[in-house]
């Protein structure tokens, strides 16, 4: 079964942002006919989906287009999109430590803001859904940048446990959608090599919201590309830098060309030195790699058992997260290297650690919130700068 | 834009034209500029005896300050000339960087208003325009 190429994926979800103005939504139409059978899709906007057995299924959320869905002609025949577009009014509550849960219909928690969000278009994704049946469809393509794509893995997971053909899902600097259990399940139910995962090493979105939220994939690949860090933190994060990076490549190019993680002796020397820190993304990702050398010292003495994906998708507020959830005594384990840790940690914050004073879990989790409020900053400040 | 401006985004880059019909100047056509940023806005503007116009460039200011977004600015031209509309200019602003429309250069249109909109993915965006520069 086909799967999108990353740089129709990412044109898709770029262009699917055209749609918000009915000024401009007949542009999508112009470029994706060959492909979709988008009959009646610029017409204006009425209530609801816009009704026929054919042609294009637009979602709407009270008076904002949300996406499309639409079934695939020409080269994409017997195929069908479900097409969803960010909004920026989701983004405040990622970075609520509180965040609520709601338990999705295919099982397992997601975030509250994405459940509504969905519910709000589900009336019309089933009767989407329903028309189907008509088309003898074997592959649906769901695709989302930023908050599309988390509507996109929810539209995916539930499309997937209503149907026998193959879901597939395309994702370009999405958000965590939910816990452990959801993450499993939607792997499971799609499989990992349908899941398409894009992000920037320096796109602070992924990261969020923090442990236990967690990607899909649960396990197996995702797409990351190395990205370096720019004045506007949000920089990567935007949709033409995914396109950029994505541009006349294929999937296995990209997985191959994945950047490697920071060898230890790098974050051994980093550690130690005492070099003036900045709050950006690469200081986050050294802080990170270095976070994770210094927990597996302390794991490794310790002997725990780590969740899976522990070593590969978790971010530093995860570990974090996840070490103070840890019952044990972290103050016994002490090595130098936590305390050359706790001492960048400080310092990147501004905290003054005086002599003596005990590196405990409370404190730990003192650096958790502080971090956890300098990144939500660091989100909030690149949309300012952005606007 | 001057670093005062830094909460604005520009959501038309200023805009220089000859509208032609049949290619002879389409004197007297009416220019109906529309914008749909975070409000929803229009202006428009007469040519002169040799078809020549101008738009001034338009800012917004964004109501969601402190959230993370696209940039995603909807843009059209329609010309009325004769009694007839003519479409000239259908575009998403996908950065608020004043004239990236054209990738960066300066929006001076030379269009044949009974022109086909062609489409144009060279700026980053869906530009479709019978408009040449």
């Amino acid at each position: 079964m086909p799967d999108l190429s990353p740089q129709y994926a990412s044109e898709l979800a770029d262009d699917i942002y055209v749609v918000k103005s009915d000024l401009t939504r007949g542009d999508f139409k112009a470029v994706y006919e060959d492909d979709m059978d988008l009959e009646g899709f610029d017409a204006p906007a009425g209530k609801g989906a816009l009704k026929g057995t054919t042609g294009a299924f637009v979602f709407i959320k009270s008076e904002h287009v949300m996406g499309v869905a639409a079934i695939g002609k020409g080269a994409y025949k017997n195929q069908a999109f479900v097409v969803l577009k960010g909004t920026a009014s989701l983004l405040d509550a990622l970075t609520d430590a509180n965040a609520g849960l709601k338990r999705f219909a295919t099982g397992g928690y997601v975030h509250q803001g994405f459940f509504y969000t969905f519910q709000s278009f589900l009336p019309h994704l089933k009767a989407f859904q329903i028309n189907l049946g008509q088309h003898n469809i074997h592959t649906i393509h769901c695709v989302g940048h930023s908050l599309g794509g988390a509507l996109a893995t929810l539209a995916a997971d539930w499309l997937q446990s209503l149907l026998t053909c193959q879901v597939k899902l395309y994702t370009f600097g999405s958000p965590r959608v939910g816990l452990n259990l959801f993450a499993s399940q939607a792997t499971r139910s799609l499989g990992a090599s349908n899941i398409f995962r894009v992000y920037h090493r320096t796109d602070p979105v992924p990261m969020v919201p923090t442990w236990p939220f967690v990607h899909v994939p649960a396990e197996g690949d995702d797409y990351l590309i190395d990205s370096p860090v720019r004045m506007v933190p949000w920089h990567y994060h935007s949709m033409g830098e995914y396109k950029k990076s994505t541009k006349g490549r294929q999937w296995i190019e990209i997985k191959n060309s994945r950047p490697v993680g920071h060898l230890d002796q790098t974050i051994e020397n980093w550690l130690k030195s005492n070099s003036v820190l900045t709050f950006t993304a690469n200081t986050l990702d050294l802080l990170n790699a270095s976070l994770w050398y210094v927990v597996k010292k302390i794991i490794h003495a310790a002997g725990i058992v780590l969740v899976g994906g522990f070593a590969t998708t978790f971010t530093l507020l995860d570990r974090l997260a996840y070490l103070m959830s840890c019952a044990f005594d972290i103050g016994k384990q002490l090595s130098e290297w936590v305390v050359y840790l706790i001492r960048k940690m400080a310092q990147l914050l501004g905290i003054v650690i005086k002599e003596g004073v005990s590196l405990t879990h409370s404190f730990i989790r003192y650096v958790f919130v502080r971090l956890h409020s300098e990144v939500g900053a660091m989100i909030r400040q690149a949309g300012k700068l952005l606007e | 834009m001057s670093i005062l401006d830094a909460g604005k985004s520009c959501v038309f880059s200023e805009v220089n034209g000859v509208l032609l019909f049949q290619g002879k100047p389409a004197a007297g056509a009416v220019i109906k500029r529309q914008v749909e940023y975070q409000d929803k806005e229009g202006d428009q503007t007469t040519a002169d005896d040799a078809g020549r116009f101008s738009l001034p460039a338009l800012y917004q200011r964004s109501v969601v300050k402190f959230l993370p977004a696209e940039f995603v600015a909807a843009q059209s031209l329609v010309v009325e000339y004769q009694g007839q509309e003519y479409k000239i200019w259908s575009n998403t602003k996908r950065k608020p960087e004043p004239n990236a429309e054209l990738g960066g250069q300066p929006l001076n249109l030379s269009c044949e208003i009974t022109g086909e909109l062609k489409l144009h993915r060279e700026f980053g965006s869906i530009l479709r325009t019978s408009c040449t520069w």
